[in-house]
């Protein structure tokens, strides 16, 4: 937790941020992609493995039925 | 992790309940005198709608209104106001609030959505863990009502705001403030309203949960930030269901009568809730904390009127759209002093005001854990700042569900961002049962700031220092046929008097801050009928009972 006198703040004024590098790294429409930078490979490999076991299971069946069927109600 | 109590300004809050029999003020007629800005304790609760279909063979139109009310039928609660559908005879589950006498929050169906109201809570830990809490709920009715159906149909529960045909439900977020707070956003001080505005705008980098394509007839965008962004089209009005604000303005406060008190009626407290109506569902804990940590801190700073005109927007709603459309967080928006700025840099000018405010004191006895709000938001905007991806896709939902798309894509060459594929993958991120959100909190992939036994609690037992643990008590005391309504800040309950004839008695609960477990704690005991309980209550109170007899 901060302490009342900044000593874990990051930067302190404006300028000091607007020189730190602003890398890119946008795919296709700018999203990102998180792991591929591979910074921790172990990460990445269960990052990986659950994302494949996920969309396996949440794209069984016809996809275009299924958003067709969620058509909701308006709502607040 | 619990939170301390809430220290000496909620208890100075808490005692503000005006005097029995005090004569009225003289010069009533005087437009009231707002006291200096001291802001009250940030309170918070959440009303979340979620979407709702069957899904499966044979299923053919529009199948929410069933699918809500199944899963409504699956949830052990009270379901108030009897003498309604007497006379009206319809369905209860239409309009009827059940009230869970386990956390004191409660479910309903609002326009064929499941709608999940949390109960109010003072530390941003406990929200978050409220709101799995519900969630949880939720997911043990889906599977009540799913095993119900036969084996080609199935619920399912889209834990999102929109469905990807132009229809968006809320996630709403409510904080208590003063009426002078109120005033100023909404009547007096205009800057406040915009600077809450600019905020929230720029807020999206960490509290969106992303979102395939776009809405509402704006230009095409493969991927944006935001469910939520492209649904705003005003900055500040009433609505909640079409031409939505940024800033709702209900004025709904849900503590006691906003008017002058007449004969039977609470008296107004001086204070008011904001109901936001902004913010995304978000599934991710380190997103939940900081949507309602960080606004609790900006509303304390506008509560005690802290406002650097220098952060506004020039135009708030253009800015949420354009910052929503662009996920690589370089687009720049003009501020009224004419720099152009990143959302992310919008954002590190408000986490300096907010640090200052913290140095000075500013959040002390009004948000809890302050510091470590502000530590994890610091975090958080050098993680954008910086782009680092791996670590977001662990704590930002918008980020995460991004890196899932992109998976899909690379694992399937030539899928276009238009594809059905990805927009299914897109609603299924947080969907009940097997949404990928899930996965990955099974398996540790995402930080949680709250534990399983926290969230487990508040699916049982309420919060304890807010008026919330008071409800719950009161309706584990009563019996069913002896809860004549419930609402946030009132119940009424139907009982035979000490003389034989039949009673109506009301608990006030006008003030959240009050009605505590250490406030109330000792007028419930095991062995006490509700009867009993509501005149020590009152008693307690120092309201006279309030009470209709009959003859």
């Amino acid at each position: 937790m901060p302490t009342k006198h900044r000593e874990t703040h990051t930067p302190k004024t404006m300028n000091e941020r607007e020189r730190q590098p602003d890398d890119a790294g946008a795919g296709d429409p700018g999203c990102p992609e998180p792991a591929a930078s591979g910074v921790n490979r172990a990460d990445a490999a269960a990052f990986f493995a659950a994302a494949d076991a996920a969309i396996e299971s949440a794209l069984s069946g016809d996809s275009a039925r299924f958003n067709q069927a969620a058509r909701q109600e308006g709502g607040q | 992790m619990n939170q301390e109590p809430p220290p000496a300004q909620a208890e100075s809050w808490a005692d503000s309940r005006p005097t029995p029999g005090a004569a009225p003020l003289p010069f009533a007629h005087v437009p009231r005198v707002t006291p200096r800005p001291t802001p009250v304790p940030k309170l918070c609760g959440g009303d979340i709608e979620l979407g709702n279909f069957v899904a499966g063979d044979g299923i053919v139109g529009q199948t929410s209104g069933r699918a809500a009310r199944l899963l409504l039928g699956a949830i052990e609660g009270y379901p108030v106001g009897a003498a309604y559908r007497a006379a009206c005879g319809r369905d209860d589950q239409d309009w009827g609030r059940k009230f869970l006498r386990e956390n004191g929050g409660c479910v309903y169906i609002d326009l064929d959505h499941l709608e999940l109201a949390l109960p109010e809570v003072l530390s941003a830990w406990d929200h978050v863990a409220c709101w799995q809490a519900m969630l949880r709920l939720a997911r043990r009715a889906l599977d009540r009502a799913n095993g119900g159906l036969g084996e080609d149909q199935r619920i399912i529960v889209l834990v999102n705001n929109t469905d990807g045909h132009g229809q968006s439900y809320g996630s709403h977020l409510d904080f208590l403030i003063t009426r002078r707070a109120w005033d100023n956003l909404f009547v007096r001080c205009l800057h406040h309203l915009l600077f809450l505005a600019s905020f929230q705008a720029s807020s999206l980098v960490y509290t969106g949960q992303g979102k395939v394509g776009v809405d509402n007839d704006l230009p095409w965008v493969p991927y944006q930030v935001s469910q939520r962004a492209d649904f705003f089209e005003v900055l500040m009005s009433i609505e909640t269901t079409r031409r939505r604000p940024l800033v709702n303005c209900r004025d709904e406060p849900l503590c006691g009568s906003i008017r002058t008190p007449v004969a039977g009626a609470i008296p107004a407290l001086d204070l008011a809730r904001l109901h936001s109506i902004f913010f995304d569902n978000t599934l991710c804990q380190v997103s939940s904390l900081l949507k309602v940590g960080v606004m609790q801190l900006v509303l304390a700073m506008i509560e005690s009127e802290r406002v650097n005109p220098a952060l506004i927007l020039e135009r708030p709603l253009e800015a949420t759209w354009r910052w929503s459309h662009d996920p690589s967080l370089k687009a720049r928006v003009r501020l009224i002093d004419g720099r152009e700025t990143t959302a992310v840099e919008l954002q590190l000018r408000f986490l300096d005001e907010a640090m200052t405010c913290f140095e000075q004191g500013g959040f002390d006895g009004v948000v809890p854990r302050a510091g470590d709000i502000l530590q994890l938001w610091a975090e958080t905007l050098a993680r954008l700042k910086a782009k680092d991806y791996p670590a977001l896709a662990r704590q930002v939902d918008w980020v995460l569900k991004a890196a899932l798309l992109q998976r899909l894509r690379d694992r399937q060459s030539g899928l276009t961002w238009r594809a059905p594929e990805l927009k299914r993958l897109d609603l299924m991120y947080g969907a009940m049962p097997e949404g990928l959100y899930w996965t990955y909190d099974r398996q540790g992939l995402v930080t949680r700031l709250v534990d399983d036994a926290h969230i487990e609690r508040f699916t049982r037992e309420p919060p304890e220092d807010t008026r919330a643990w008071t409800r719950a008590m009161l309706l584990r005391c009563a019996a069913p046929e002896q809860i004549d309504s419930v609402d946030w800040d009132e119940l009424w309950f139907s009982f035979q008097g000490s003389n034989g004839w039949p009673l109506r008695a009301r608990v006030s609960l006008a003030n959240p801050l009050r009605s505590s477990k250490a406030t109330n704690g000792h007028l419930f005991n095991r062995a006490a009928r509700i009867e009993e309980v509501v005149v020590r209550l009152n008693e307690a109170s120092g309201v006279a009972a309030d009470a209709d007899q009959a003859p």
